[in-house]
């Protein structure tokens, strides 16, 4: 066998390299499972991004369908089914009045998408709540292990949230983003007009955060996808500006047609 | 492909070397597509650009410099101000190290013809034998001719007995009077158009043809409003008439768009331009040509017509309240050279 | 020979140094990045309204010289042979109604890319993004359609700050872009979803940055990384004739968005104020709806 008598250095140099590429090649996530079985830490203090604080929607796009109720009808860029179609027509903001259902519109298929202001916060470790101005409306994003509580099909529905990270190998993270999912919702409306998302709904939403020219700004991916209502997925992106407080937080009601 | 593809879609024109100037040695590096023009700073706050092969911008010195290499020697377009002529003389050794054989001067202005005499004291001229016109070797002691429209002498001479503005040796040895004059040095033909009554009575535009470099002078300046002279001969309609001439000189990146080729077309002062731009520019100046244009018509006066802010929309980009390119001379030189009588 | 020295095997020994190697190329790939690669569809379900109208200036922050330079444009210019080519800037990526196409320029030993380009389009040049730190061109370089961007990455967000763009136009229908604008774009990557926000600073024309975000999913159908030539001829208006413009205070258009969607004239004419939620309180009163739409209502769905 050929090969070569090597002293101490080069044998060091050999197991460095198959040490290193050990580490290399072996993924190491930045917060596995504790050494000596501690608990792992809470979504609140593994969070790779702050969301917390004053949020304004800046309403560049998509103006006359946000800021003001759009004419009935008007579906203009969502792809809606025949059925959905049928609930466009008939829509009656006085008929959702008496019915009690003037939230319609302010449910997770579309909250993140209206002209309001977010305040969010951590309600305990491991769950955030969002409070949006417009409708008063709150939304509780549940990391694992918290789950939501059995329960009836509400406007907000369900959201289990978790964070994505975007840390190297065994490093410490380096940013990244919530992920959050929403089901059990009641059926609401995409738009005030009465563009519809039904029950069946599902809501993905990717919520990122950055630095801006005067401040951070916050950018919500949400995908709906609806099996009986839509097509295919509808998918906007809304951002928000960060406030230095809640001066201008301003709760108003639910209206069906403002 | 497609990597290759990326190199050459960025940015704008490919460009062949970067020069560094530094402590006075020149050390040439080429690269590959720099994805935009980065300039090499040089002595006294110069930049210079790499534009073609053989084709350089000096900027900062006064006016922007056309700087044109090659084995006949060094032909110049303009000569930046007096103060810059030093050091855009050094820039332009460090790129060549043949004489300079012609100075172009595209106007009167001091900022493009400050650096005359310098420049061409450091050059030497194509007329060098002494020849059968009974010239003698070493024409008008064999400086680098400069060269413009007639009327450029006249502005930078004066009748006997008066003083100059400018010394001798910065005058034009060579004018011409008529609409174009031409020569081929250095592998492609130079044509240098007048344009009568634009910025002044004496602007030449300089296309250098196998280049395809238009050199506009101050009939384009991207840093204000047109200066338009009307005592030494500017009028509005001719400033118009010289854009749609730079216009009708440059090609477009046409029909692949997205290649970003095409002419190139150096201003008197500020950045680059192509044909697209010059566009923008020439509309600009004929709006508020016609916002003038129609309140005179109308009956206002100068002052009147001032405060209607016929500039209005452009000002953040090309007005001031000072200085010969102000917002208000440019009214006033607009409202003084229309022509007679409603349009 | 030391008292320590062993025997290896050449080909253990090999294998020891392709380790080595091994370490050394991977180890400095950044790896809080995603691929961004690929053909991405537009799927156009956002920022649907800015219509064709020739006064449209809905959600953007225009200031007064903006607005006033957007009033004087009239789209018959696009009839000057010059114009016809123009194309847009490259906030169009984002705003435009086309997928893109994103492919890399890699540095064929460590691996990482020198570059990421988007594809071009019949108006919109290439976007190429350098990732290698080079400088930007000069001040005096050429304003391109494409501009000159660099880019890096933020954890797992690839930023790129786009300058030396062209003077061109914010929306078609006139309000416009300066050569002094600079756009950053920050690109997200979720599952099969690509986000970008852009973030268009303009200090001649805008009151406040101009905020756009779009979101695109992954394509299995490829998507041109080029799009058609561009064909200029004589629509009648030669050279040097006057350009078509409006007198600012004297567009015709600028009542046609009140009138057929009930939107106040200062929305219409893009002021900051109208993109913060707590104008609406200002227009609550005075707000009247159109009953109901009566064109550009939305496609119908085939089942």
């Amino acid at each position: 066998m050929s090969g070569r008598w090597i002293s101490p250095p080069e044998s060091f140099f050999r197991k460095l390299s198959f040490l290193a590429l050990a580490i290399a090649l072996v993924p190491m996530p930045a917060y596995s499972q504790g050494r000596g079985g501690a608990a792992p830490p809470t979504a609140r203090a593994s969070a790779p991004i702050d969301l917390t604080g004053y949020w304004v929607a800046v309403v560049n796009e998509d103006w006359r369908y946000r800021m003001v109720t759009p004419p009935k009808g008007d579906f203009r860029g969502v792809p809606i089914t025949k059925e959905a179609l049928q609930i466009v027509n008939a829509w009656d903001p006085a008929a959702d009045e008496k019915a009690g259902e003037q939230c319609k519109s302010y449910g997770a298929g579309a909250v993140m998408r209206l002209p309001a202001r977010l305040h969010i916060t951590w309600q305990d470790d491991n769950t955030m709540q969002v409070d949006v101005d417009a409708g008063t409306q709150t939304r509780l994003f549940r990391f694992a292990p918290a789950a939501a509580p059995a329960g009836a099909a509400s406007w907000q529905g369900d959201s289990a949230a978790q964070w994505e990270r975007g840390g190297g190998r065994g490093g410490p993270p380096a940013g990244g983003s919530l992920t959050v999912v929403t089901t059990n919702m009641r059926a609401g409306y995409l738009r005030k007009n009465g563009v519809p998302y039904s029950a069946d709904a599902k809501v993905t939403e990717y919520i990122d955060v950055s630095p801006s020219p005067d401040g951070q700004m916050l950018v919500v991916t949400t995908v709906v996808d609806d099996p009986r209502y839509l097509l295919q997925a509808f998918i906007v992106s809304s951002h928000f500006k960060k406030e230095a407080d809640g001066s201008k937080w301003d709760p108003t009601p639910c209206s069906s047609r403002w | 492909m497609f990597a290759c593809l990326g190199r050459v879609l960025s940015g704008g024109i490919a460009l062949a070397s970067v020069v560094l100037l530094t402590g006075g040695s020149a050390v040439s590096v080429t690269a590959a597509d720099q994805g935009g023009q980065t300039g090499v700073a040089a002595g006294g706050g110069l930049e210079v650009l790499q534009l073609r092969p053989n084709f350089y911008l000096i900027a900062g010195g006064g006016s922007n410099v056309g700087v044109q290499i090659g084995d006949d020697g060094v032909v110049v377009v303009d000569a930046g101000s007096s103060a810059s002529a030093g050091d855009v003389l050094a820039a332009i050794q460090k790129l060549s190290p043949r004489p300079i054989r012609y100075i172009i001067d595209t106007s009167a202005d001091p900022d493009h013809v400050g650096g005359n005499e310098t420049l061409s004291k450091a050059g030497q001229t194509l007329f060098t034998a002494a020849g059968s016109f009974s010239l003698p070797g070493n024409f008008l002691g064999g400086v680098a001719s400069i060269l413009s429209a007639e009327k450029v002498l006249s502005r930078m001479s004066a009748p006997t007995g008066q003083a100059s503005p400018f010394p001798a040796g910065a005058w034009p040895t060579e004018t011409f009077d008529h609409a174009r004059k031409y020569m081929f040095l250095n592998g492609e033909g130079i044509e240098i158009f007048h344009q009568p009554a634009a910025h002044t009575d004496g602007d030449a535009i300089v296309f250098f043809r196998r280049s395809d470099i238009v050199v506009a002078g101050d009939v384009l300046d991207m840093t204000r409003f047109p200066v338009i002279d009307v005592t030494r001969g500017g009028s509005i309609e001719g400033e118009l008439a010289a854009l749609n001439r730079i216009i009708e000189l440059a090609i477009p990146s046409v029909p692949i768009v997205s290649r970003e080729a095409g002419t190139i077309v150096i201003p008197g002062h500020g950045h680059l331009c192509d044909q697209l731009d010059v566009v923008e520019y020439r509309d600009m100046v004929s709006i508020i040509r016609d916002r003038v244009r129609d309140s005179r018509d109308a009956g206002m006066t100068l002052e009147q017509v001032k405060a209607a802010s016929p500039a209005r929309g452009y000002t953040r980009r090309y007005g001031s309240d000072s200085g010969p390119g102000s917002t208000s001379n440019f009214i006033e030189a607009i409202y003084k050279s229309l022509p007679k009588g409603k349009s | 020979m030391g008292s320590h020295a062993m025997f290896v095997p050449m080909v253990t020994l090999r294998r020891a140094r392709l380790a080595a190697l091994l370490v050394l190329v991977l180890a400095p790939r950044a790896f809080a990045q995603f691929e961004i690669v690929g053909s991405w569809a537009a799927r156009n379900t956002e920022d649907i309204s800015r219509d064709s109208y020739p006064v449209d200036y809905v959600g953007l922050p225009l200031n007064d010289e903006g607005r006033t330079r957007a009033l004087t444009y009239n789209e018959s210019q696009l009839a000057m042979i010059e114009r016809q080519c123009e194309g847009w800037p490259q906030f169009y990526f984002v705003q435009g109604p086309f997928g893109l196409r994103i492919w890399s320029d890699d540095d064929p030993i460590k691996g990482q890319a020198i570059s990421y380009t988007i594809g071009a389009w019949e108006d919109r040049a290439a976007m190429t993004i350098w990732m290698d730190g080079r400088p930007e061109p000069s001040k005096y370089a050429e304003h391109t359609r494409g501009g000159f961007t660099t880019g890096k990455w933020e954890g797992n967000t690839l930023v790129a700050r786009t300058t030396h763009m062209k003077a061109g136009f914010l929306r078609k229908n006139g309000p416009p872009s300066s050569d002094q604008a600079v756009m950053t774009s920050r690109f997200y990557r979720h599952a099969d979803i690509l986000t970008v926000l852009s973030v268009i600073e303009d200090p001649i024309y805008l009151a406040e940055p101009h905020i756009i975000s779009k979101s695109f999913q992954l394509s299995a159908a490829p998507i041109s990384p080029i799009g058609p030539p561009c064909v200029s001829t004589f629509e009648g208006r030669p050279l040097g004739e006057s350009v078509p413009h409006f007198v600012p205070e004297k567009n015709p258009f600028v009542d046609e968005l009140t009138k057929m969607f009930g939107l106040p004239r200062d929305v219409v004419l893009g002021r900051r104020e109208t993109l913060y939620p707590e104008y609406r309180k200002t227009i609550k009163d005075k707000f009247v709806p159109p009953t109901a739409c009566t064109r550009n209502c939305g496609a119908a769905p085939p089942r």
